[in-house]
């Protein structure tokens, strides 16, 4: 496939901020303050990847990842420090305008809507900012109310309403011009349950029906399994996996954990084929790598250690993630074998 | 013309509306506020002109100004003031500072119109709204006799053309202290500080023709005097119609100057976007 086919393609894209550290010793905040020691902080790095046309793609990460900062360059508000980026063709820092009317963004804890105005009123200047013909605007509002039930409170001012219903309102602003890509920052976070499910089966039909192209950053993997078939996955600014999440469950972990009491305080633990994910002198958490099953690891632990206690658990996803970000991060603690390697620099 | 050219004509026109009355629209939200800023400005105007009163109890003339220039230039300067009061808050939730602050100013670069251009037209709402105030206090102390009317049509039509470069002037470099947060990420002093400054060198505290020649000189020089100091002054006659021409033509050149600044600002400013807070 060519580039034009993907709504997404960036090739070793990185975004690296310089940043003011504190001197220490005398004088240290005078120091810093007219002459701050600068600091190059590498936060995507090398970032290559591509989403097709109508795909729900889940950007996944731990805090710091590199996930909003990869978003950010996505939609055009940061610009690269190297690196190629296209979105529906178009490189986003460089035609802002273009990109805008191609593309829709809520970020999660940041609103768009006018504060002090009723929802609908800021749905209405957005329409117009927009420049969406009114039977266009009004057919999409109802399309969005039926789904999102934003009838209910879009007359009450926007610093009246609760987050879930002020994220609702983010995301028909998002979509109202009828964007092809989206961009969807942690669009959920602190939502309860029910407006959780109300809001993924506004995206699924967004997908479904309209063949937008989605692209969610989020830490709610339950939010990740119903939705997304496809998972990026950074850490430290690096894609560390691109696939299913079933294949990212084949190959972080097999899905149970082995988690052993001991009699007595055991020093180090070593179990070939599995990974200690915690291990304290009288408890130890386990889990398969490669072929290893849960049984293979239970057989050699009764046979090394003073085990008094055994219990085989299936992993929930939660647990798979936390995995996952402590073993990637691992990995990339091994790849980089030299000082130069260091991704801070002076 | 097509009908689609003038569709879209009407939809631009109907964008720079909506986003004008953006401003008015906030302050009904809060509804005492419309109560607040008449009281506050009738107090200001009372206490000036008691003020200048008490100063010209044993003076006829001073810096070349009688009690009557002076009270007309210094309530006028006060209601000017006004135009712009609500533009210059640093707490409006889609002010620059704002924005800048709570990350929000990612959403100004995700719109098909240019962070700049959406600026003036919320600018320009709160300055019509702020203009609106001002211009109602004007009847109120023109019917009440308490400041004078232009001398002559030609004079009045002077100020106007003044009086509307003066404001672009301000707005201009209060665009410039508003974009340089791009820069600062925190500038509640720096904008004080300038407002003060601003206050002190276009003449809304005291008229610039009271204060002492170094800092005439300063206001002069720099371009916060063509924004009320000269319209003012043209109205009350202190700055002759001989030299009105000249006094334009800076304004002009101070319009353009700043102008070719703040679009540069923005250029440099869009390529250091930082989104504060994940």
């Amino acid at each position: 496939m060519s580039d034009a086919d993907f709504a997404i393609v960036t090739r070793d894209l990185t975004k690296t901020f310089s940043v003011a550290r504190r001197h220490v010793g005398r004088f240290a905040a005078i120091r810093s303050l007219f002459d701050p020691i600068r600091v190059h902080r590498t936060v995507v790095d090398k970032l290559t990847m591509s989403v097709a046309r109508g795909e729900l793609v889940a950007l996944l990460g731990p805090n710091g990842a590199g996930k909003s900062t990869s978003i950010k360059m996505l939609t055009g508000i940061l610009t690269p420090s190297s690196g190629e980026v296209f979105v529906d063709g178009r490189v986003p820092h460089r035609d802002r305008v273009g990109n805008a009317r191609n593309i829709g963004a809520v970020f999660g804890q940041k609103t768009q809507l006018w504060w002090d105005l009723p929802a609908k009123q800021s749905l209405a200047i957005l329409r117009d900012i927009f420049d969406v013909p009114k039977s266009v605007y009004d057919r999409q509002l109802a399309d969005f109310d039926a789904i999102l039930e934003l009838s209910e409170f879009w007359d009450t001012p926007v610093r009246n309403l609760s987050l879930g219903q002020r994220v609702r309102c983010e995301m028909a602003g998002a979509m109202l011009h009828d964007p092809s890509i989206v961009f969807l920052d942690e669009p959920t976070i602190g939502m309860d349950v029910v407006v959780k499910e109300q809001t993924r089966e506004f995206l699924r039909a967004q997908v479904q029906e309209r063949g937008r192209t989605i692209v969610l950053t989020t830490h709610d993997m339950t939010e990740v399994a119903r939705l997304c078939e496809r998972v990026l996955l950074i850490n430290h600014g690096r894609l560390m996996f691109d696939g299913t999440l079933e294949q990212l469950k084949s190959k972080y972990g097999s899905g149970a954990l082995v988690n052993v009491t001991f009699s007595e305080p055991v020093g180090a633990l070593e179990v070939p084929g599995a990974r200690v994910v915690s291990h304290d002198a009288m408890q130890a958490v386990l889990a398969p790598m490669g072929v290893t099953t849960p049984e293979d690891i239970v057989r050699a632990l009764i046979s090394r250690f003073p085990v008094v206690n055994l219990a085989v658990d299936e992993t929930n996803i939660e647990d798979l993630m936390r995995d996952v970000y402590l073993t990637t991060a691992d990995e990339l603690a091994h790849k980089r074998d030299s000082p130069d390697s260091d991704r801070d620099s002076a | 013309m097509t009908t689609a050219v003038l569709d879209a004509d009407r939809r631009r026109l109907h964008r720079s509306w909506r986003l004008l009355r953006v401003g008015v629209l906030n302050e009904r939200a809060y509804r005492i506020r419309l109560v607040i800023a008449p009281v506050m400005l009738a107090v200001q105007l009372y206490l000036y002109d008691r003020l200048w009163t008490a100063v010209f109890s044993h003076t006829k003339v001073t810096a070349g100004f009688t009690l009557r220039q002076t009270l007309t230039y210094s309530l006028m300067a006060l209601l000017l003031a006004r135009v712009r009061w609500n533009a210059r808050t640093v707490n409006v939730r889609d002010s620059i500072s704002v924005s800048v602050r709570e990350g929000t100013i990612a959403y100004w670069f995700l719109r098909p119109i240019s962070p700049g251009r959406f600026y003036m037209w919320r600018q320009s709402g709160d300055i019509a709204y702020g203009a609106a105030w001002a211009t109602c206090g004007y009847a109120v102390l023109r019917a009440g006799g308490v400041i004078d009317g232009p001398h002559g049509a030609a004079r009045g039509s002077v100020f106007a053309v003044s009086l509307v470069l003066g404001q672009i002037v301000l707005y201009y470099l209060g665009q410039i202290v508003d974009i340089a947060m791009f820069w600062m990420l925190s500038n509640n002093g720096v904008v004080r500080m300038y407002y003060f400054v601003q206050d002190l060198l276009s003449g809304v505290f005291v008229p610039l023709w009271f204060m002492p020649a170094f800092l005439l000189v300063a206001a002069t020089w720099l371009p916060f005097s063509s924004g009320l100091n000269v319209p003012l002054s043209l109205y009350v006659g202190r700055i002759p119609m001989k030299h009105a021409a000249f006094e334009l033509a800076l304004q002009a050149f101070w319009v353009i100057v700043l102008a070719l600044f703040t679009k540069w600002m923005w250029s440099r400013a869009a390529r250091r976007v930082t989104v504060q807070g994940g």
